[in-house]
């Protein structure tokens, strides 16, 4: 599997509440993306702890999130621990909240299977064509109030999760990415365009800053919200793999 | 939202539960503004009281500055105050607990009401304020007022409020009435005018701001449904009211 994983935060900030993690553990791949919601407290340490632990899960095959109950206690414990004026006692109060979406992939069964919890989402493409959408399938359906997990037990986030299943073979590409950029793939693929195709090539560090520049080129234009912004690809390579730079998609600028 | 403090009290004198709503709001306004990090300067505020006076109501460190970052506005309360509250226990039982938050504006001696100079002011100050953040949002003056003004006609000042503007649009008033009458009936950002049977409220009615397509949705968001037509208008409101409809003009973000 070739992986690139890619972290960018909203413009005009410094430090992304996203995670994005992809972990391969005696050959089972686990990847999640976790998008913290700026307006709740510390969600940045919340998306951390949810992609660390679902993908540390190791050989564990049930298809589900992580053990919140744990991550709460482990959050709060943290939280309480910082010192902190009295506007941030209020806001730890209101606690964290964040999306998440998590695939684990078995190659030696040619299966995956994927858990959700709101905006984050999974592509899967073969021969140029996008064959799954998971857990949004429509760019229309990315709302203005999304579904959360929450370190409250009493938003139970968790009643809407969501699974999928289903096989994968060489030449597959999986992308995993928060809403924003989920929400610009899924309405260029309904305008007609293979959005994949300037994803696909970037790796390594010089990959990381050429989707810097893209996605603040698409900022720009307006094509693309302002939000942090988190991407990983995996690629399982067949035996004749090429990688071909396309034209780049309309809204990005050469340099 | 974070917590109400205190329930419809029976019998608080109006200047109270304005300096209440306005302690109430900046406290929530600070807490939105808040990361882990601390608290983003989204805001510039300022509070303009008008009575025996016209100036800055800031008490405190804040005292006589006219517009002020909303970060210095956390860290420069003027005193802390600690109060027990009831609420629903565990187990539904009523548990009373004791409280503190931080207070910024205090009640208001009653006297009489410079309402136009009130105005003025506030043009002057925003006025400078649009002119050097043209690329901000465009402000938002939340006018709070239990009678009518003694020194003229407010409607042409609340006119030239409403015409300043940034390149994202023009200023947003709210005009909020707190009635004489407990009997009355709490009208919130009202479509037409009827069911106003004063002139001096249909005047605030017709002078308030239309809601923009974002106050529209944060009001969807707390259980209201508007319409295009609805205005920036609260008329006998009790704090909590107010509150909403202060936080419905202030949250950070998007304002159109």
């Amino acid at each position: 599997m070739l992986v690139f994983s890619a972290n960018i935060p909203k413009e005009g900030e410094t430090a992304s509440e996203d995670c994005g993690l992809a972990q391969e553990t005696k050959g089972i791949y686990r990847v999640a993306v976790a998008d913290g919601a700026t307006s709740s407290f510390l969600s940045g340490y919340w998306a951390e702890l949810l992609c660390q632990s679902y993908c540390a899960s190791g050989e564990e095959t049930e298809n589900s999130l992580p053990d919140l109950s744990a991550l709460r206690a482990t959050w709060h414990e943290y939280a309480l621990a910082q010192p902190m004026p009295w506007y941030m006692q209020e806001k730890l109060k209101s606690g964290g909240a964040a999306a998440f979406v998590g695939i684990t992939l078995f190659p030696a069964e040619n299966r995956w299977q994927a858990v959700g919890v709101g905006d984050c989402c999974l592509f899967q493409v073969r021969d140029q064509q996008l064959i799954t959408s998971f857990p949004v399938e429509r760019s229309d359906d990315f709302g203005a109030i999304p579904i959360l997990l929450h370190t409250d037990p009493a938003h139970r986030g968790e009643i809407y999760t969501r699974t999928s299943e289903g096989t994968f073979q060489a030449g597959d590409t999986f992308y995993l990415m928060s809403d924003a950029l989920a929400a610009w793939f899924l309405r260029e693929f309904e305008q007609g365009r293979e959005p994949w195709n300037w994803l696909k090539d970037l790796k390594g560090d010089s990959g990381i800053s050429e989707f810097l520049r893209r996605i603040r080129s698409l900022r720009e234009g307006g094509r693309l919200k302002n939000d942090d912004t988190t991407l990983i690809h995996l690629h399982y390579p067949s035996s004749s793999d090429t990688r071909v730079r396309d034209s780049l998609p309309e809204g990005v600028t050469e340099e | 939202m974070a917590a109400r403090f205190g329930n419809r009290d029976e019998g608080v004198p109006k200047s109270e539960g304005v300096a209440n709503a306005l302690n109430n709001l900046l406290r929530n306004l600070i807490i939105t503004c808040s990361k882990s990090d601390g608290v983003r300067n989204y805001f510039h505020v300022g509070v303009i009281g008008y009575g025996a006076t016209v100036a800055p109501a800031w008490k405190g460190r804040l005292t006589g500055h006219e517009l002020v970052p909303i970060r210095d506005v956390a860290e420069n309360y003027a005193r802390m105050v600690e109060t027990r509250i009831t609420e629903p226990g565990f187990n539904g039982a009523p548990i009373s607990r004791a409280v503190t938050y931080p207070v910024w504006v205090e009640p208001q001696a009653q006297g009489s009401t410079p309402m136009c100079q009130a105005l003025r002011y506030a043009y002057d100050i925003l006025n400078g304020w649009c002119i050097r953040n043209q690329v901000s949002h465009p402000p938002v003056v939340v006018h709070i007022t239990d009678g009518e003004a003694t020194d003229g006609n407010p409607a042409p000042q609340m006119t030239s409020l409403t015409s300043l503007k940034t390149n994202n649009g023009p200023l947003v008033l709210f005009n909020v009435l707190l009635s004489s009458s407990k009997d009355a009936k709490p009208t919130s950002f009202p479509d037409t005018s009827e069911g106003l049977a004063d002139p001096y409220s249909q005047m605030l009615y017709t002078e308030a701001s239309l809601l923009t397509p974002h106050m529209r949705q944060v009001a969807w968001e707390h259980g209201m449904t508007l319409t295009e037509e609805s205005k920036a208008f609260v008329m006998n409101a009790d704090p909590s009211l107010v509150v909403l409809a202060l936080e419905i003009g202030t949250r950070p973000g998007s304002v159109y």
